[in-house]
């Protein structure tokens, strides 16, 4: 259980940050490193994986890109797919999330 | 380290391709971006070098425990493919390291399985018959002579049941007609318990019985049946015509079957066609006083030769008492076969190990010099993969894997190698091998192919892996300690002790070749042919047809128009024949034990003429001498030296044999120059020459000079102008005296050719690993030279210091490599011919200067490259 979650949180993490622009491999991890204030760090180990499971699924797309004067890097872009499964998940997350502060008083109301 | 972002790049391409060694080359370009923008994030945030490293790595160590939590199992299996897969690209980006390493090995691996592969099948295979290693000879000796044995005495000495089986043995060449041709064919003859001593079997009809004593039957070697006889389906019960008579075939004997053994000097009893039995009514095998067979005889189980010798010097002492006259001097010696067969090789075979070893260790010290230069280009990159959690075990398991891989490929090519020298050897007839067929690779060649190997892995997995343990090889950079070059420059000195060894022993080896072409044989060499012809019983039963039949062929000789002086002799320098005799002086003591040895023949007039020899003193034969009565005959120097000293020989008389008691004196008439005789190595003997038709023998040598240049061309016709007196007449041997000087220097020339290969091999070894670890030692101190520089060290200056280190190494090398070539010398001088210990101490010094002066050499252009040196480029790449 806590595995698929950790998996899964992993998948809208990612999904999220692609959603308004393409990027590369790098610029997600540190657009979530940034977004949640350097709490949630990829490992390149973790990050990849996910992103070629991603593609497999047909949820985003990776392309090489060679920009001038730059060297060229795998972009990753969201599918109509993709986008149709972040909206899911955020639901289906947030559902999660309230039960679970609830459940576990991780919120004090 | 830089942080120019290429090289961050490539860096960390580096580890994440060792991080993920499964991986695509899309993901490893991937996380390697991924993995320098993080180190340079790092970096920009104020981290040190280390810290930023130790960072990436941690994320890069991430996949590792990913991949090791896959599966236990898998992961020590997948440990090995991963590493192979990993060694094999190491080698790849490294093509020159693996090629060096490749040919290193190849060169040793041949070397020592060729030495061993021929060394097993001569030393150690069990030999071709049954219980083969309790087989020997029995030789008779007399005052330092070794000779066949007479039949009485070997009667005596196995009739008392003294060994397990004994049979006498008589070689001989014989003439077979083989339709309108007559060829010479070996014929051996033994008793009928000699077959099954040699394991003799019969693949078409039987084998030869007692019943078969005195009947003209014989037996043929599977070669002479398949080959000249066609393999004839009903040849048993068939007649051969041989040598004058017939004979009936009972048997073929099975492929290969044969029995080998050296007769004196150049003499080999093998390659039998046509075997028989020894005939009992033969009136020679009587005589105690004729020496004319071998002897083969097999040992007790559990009895040594040496026991056999006490045994048999018994029983020679009681024959000296009941048979003085005839075996007053004579001993007996007991030898095992294998000695007799392949004793003369022990030598050549101990050189050519040696040899071998030498190179073995030469590529062995250039197999672990150039393991350390590459290890210590490594220090960085074994560093980092430490840091990033990779065990010494994992990093040893790359390090053997990559040194298999490259050992075993380069083993391969070695074996190849051997495998074509070893045949190409066995088919040289210059070498000469007995038993070729047991020189092969089978199990125990394979073996010691396997042992050394495995040996080469386990020295190159012995180098310690960290130039320098206490040494942080990720802060100096991947510098190699000085601990490092010392090592190397250790092996480098070894190398150059070992290349001068070899060097000097090949020049010893050469040296020793120039001297023996340059000897005097007391012969013309040039011009000269000659041809053994023979006049069989059958049709020349006694000496005056023998006498006419050979009169005739001189006469028709000399008419030919490109001959002049012909003559005939029972022996011939370098012909490998060889007759001895006792010789007495009249008035001098008749004691046997005084009685002088010579090298002895008989030859007609013409005969010292045709050879070119040269007279000293008195005159030749002339024609004249058969009418008179008294017996002439003429000595060399030696044998006048040994009889009469400074005296006049001329008109003394001698007798031979048993003359003195006969009263068959001989006056000499004449001394002739010494000739080499047996070998041109060997220094003239004592030799006596007395006229043909005195003494006579149905196959003599017919010499004659060529009047052209070209003397080969005469030998045609002077077979054909034999064979229009007698067609039947067999002509064999037929030579120019060249040819026979050259074959005398053949095993001379095939050692020089081979110790100048090795000596070669092992310089041009060395000479490399000179220069490889010149260059590496520069490149490794660019950055001392170049701070040098910047603090004002001239070139000169530069150039001094690295050429100090290779003077230094070149003469340590060179100052020990004369001490093992006076090792070696004194090993191969035994076996040089005309090499003096003033020759080895003038070679090896010599040898030693041009080795030390060429290893000085290979430091001077990557000294030349470091003394160029800009100090910004050396300190840049810091």
């Amino acid at each position: 259980m806590l595995a698929e979650v950790r998996k899964g949180s992993a998948e809208v993490l990612i999904l999220n940050a692609i959603e308004g622009r393409e990027r590369h491999g790098y610029d997600i991890a540190r657009f979530i490193e940034v977004q949640s204030g350097g709490a949630i760090e990829f490992h390149s180990a973790t990050l990849y994986p996910t992103l070629h499971r991603l593609e497999k699924k047909g949820l985003i797309v990776g392309r090489w890109v060679e920009k001038a004067g730059e060297r060229r890097r795998r972009f990753y872009k969201i599918t109509p797919d993709g986008r149709a499964t972040l909206r899911e998940q955020r639901k289906s997350w947030r559902v999660f999330v309230d039960a679970l502060t609830r459940a576990a008083r991780i919120r004090q109301i | 380290m830089s942080r120019d972002p290429d090289a961050v790049l490539d860096r960390w391409r580096r580890e994440t391709r060792d991080a993920l060694p499964a991986a695509g080359d899309d993901l490893v370009e991937e996380v390697a971006q991924h993995c320098a923008a993080r180190w340079q994030q790092a970096r920009d945030a104020g981290l040190s070098a280390a810290e930023a490293d130790a960072r990436v790595a941690r994320d890069l160590e991430a996949w590792r425990a990913r991949d090791r939590a896959r599966s236990r199992l898998s992961v020590i299996w997948s440990g090995w493919s991963v590493e192979a897969r990993h060694a094999l690209r190491a080698l790849r980006l490294r093509p020159m390291f693996a090629a060096g390493m490749i040919a290193l090995t190849a060169i040793a691996v041949a070397a020592n399985v060729a030495a061993f592969a021929v060394a097993y099948g001569l030393r150690w295979r069990p030999l071709p018959y049954p219980d083969g290693d309790r087989l020997a000879v029995l030789w008779e000796f007399s005052r330092g002579e070794t000779t066949q044995i007479s039949l009485p005495d070997f009667r005596d000495l196995t009739g008392g049941g003294l060994f397990e089986a004994a049979s006498a043995v008589g070689g001989g060449r014989g003439s077979l007609r083989v339709g309108d041709r007559i060829e010479r064919v070996n014929v051996l003859a033994l008793e009928p318990q000699g077959f099954a001593m040699l394991g003799a079997r019969p693949v078409a009809g039987r084998l030869l019985g007692p019943a078969d004593a005195g009947k003209r039957v014989v037996l043929i070697s599977h070669r002479l049946w398949r080959g000249q006889l066609g393999a004839d389906p009903n040849i048993v019960g068939r007649t051969l015509w041989l040598s004058g008579n017939t004979y009936e075939v009972a048997g073929v004997l099975a492929p290969g079957f044969d029995f080998e053994l050296s007769v004196g000097r150049a003499f080999m009893l093998e390659n039998h066609d046509v075997w028989t039995l020894i005939d009992p009514a033969d009136p020679v095998g009587a005589r105690r006083d004729v020496s004319g067979f071998e002897a083969l005889v097999r040992l007790r189980p559990g009895m040594t030769a040496a026991d056999a010798q006490h045994a048999v010097d018994d029983i020679a002492s009681r024959l000296a008492r009941e048979h003085a006259a005839t075996n007053r001097d004579r001993g007996f010696r007991v030898a095992p076969l294998r000695g007799e067969v392949v004793g003369k090789f022990d030598r050549p075979l101990a050189l050519a190990g040696l040899a071998a070893v030498l190179t073995l260790a030469i590529a062995l010290a250039n197999l672990a010099t150039l393991a350390g230069v590459r290890l210590s280009e490594r220090q960085h990159e074994l560093a980092v993969r430490r840091a990033l959690g990779a065990g010494e075990v994992r990093l040893r398991r790359q390090l053997i894997t990559e040194y298999a891989a490259v050992v075993a490929t380069g083993a391969a090519a070695g074996l190849v190698a051997a495998k074509w020298l070893v045949s190409s050897l066995a088919a040289n007839d210059a070498a000469h091998l007995p038993y070729v067929d047991s020189i092969r690779f089978d199990a125990p060649v394979w073996a010691v192919a396997l042992g050394l190997v495995l040996t080469i892995i386990v020295v190159l997995a012995l180098l310690p892996m960290r130039a320098g343990n206490r040494t942080n090889a990720l802060r100096t950079g991947g510098r190699a300690s000085s601990g490092g070059r010392r090592t190397r420059r250790v092996l480098v000195a070894a190398e150059l002790a070992l290349a001068l060894a070899l060097a000097s022993g090949g020049a010893l080896i050469g040296l020793s070749l120039e001297r023996l072409m340059a000897v005097d044989p007391g012969f013309a060499e040039r011009g000269v042919v000659s041809a053994r012809v023979s006049a069989y019983a059958a049709r020349y039963p006694g000496l005056p047809e023998v006498e006419t039949f050979f009169g005739t062929v001189i006469d028709r000789l000399s008419a030919l128009p490109g001959l002049d002086r012909v003559g005939a002799g029972s022996g011939l320098p370098l012909s490998g024949q060889s007759t001895g005799t006792g010789v007495v002086v009249e008035g001098q003591s008749a004691d046997p034990a005084a009685r002088k040895v010579a090298g002895w023949q008989f030859v007609t007039p013409g005969y010292f003429e045709a050879l070119g020899m040269t007279l000293r003193n008195g005159r030749l034969f002339s024609a004249d001498d058969r009418a008179h009565d008294g017996h002439v005959s003429i000595v060399n120097e030696a044998l006048a030296r040994e009889l009469f000293g400074d005296g006049n020989p001329i008109g003394r008389r001698i007798a031979t044999g048993d003359g003195d008691k006969s009263g068959d004196w001989h006056e000499i008439v004449g001394v002739v120059a010494d000739v080499r005789y047996s070998a041109l190595a060997s220094p003239p003997q004592p030799r006596l020459y007395d006229l043909f038709g005195e003494h006579w023998g149905r196959t003599l040598f017919v010499v004659a000079r060529a009047r052209m240049a070209d003397e080969s061309s005469m030998l045609a016709p002077m077979r054909r102008a034999i064979a229009a007196i007698d067609p039947e007449a067999p002509v064999f041997e037929s030579a120019a005296m060249a040819d026979l000087v050259a074959r005398s220097a053949a095993p001379y020339r095939l050692s020089a050719a081979m110790a100048a290969g090795l000596a070669l091999a092992a310089l041009v070894l060395a000479l490399a690993g000179v220069y490889a670890i010149a260059a590496v030692s520069v490149a490794e101190r660019a950055r001392e030279a170049g701070v040098r520089a910047a603090l004002g060290a001239s070139p000169r200056d530069l150039l001094r210091l690295i050429l100090g280190e290779g003077i230094w190494t070149a003469v340590i090398g060179g100052f020990a490599g004369c001490l093992c070539a006076w090792g070696v010398a004194t090993v191969v001088r035994a076996q040089l011919f005309g090499v003096t210990t003033a020759d080895v101490a003038a070679v090896i010094p010599l040898a030693a200067i041009a080795l030390m002066t060429s290893a000085v050499a290979a430091t001077l252009p990557p000294a030349r490259r470091a003394a160029g040196a800009d100090p910004l480029i050396a300190m840049r790449t810091e």
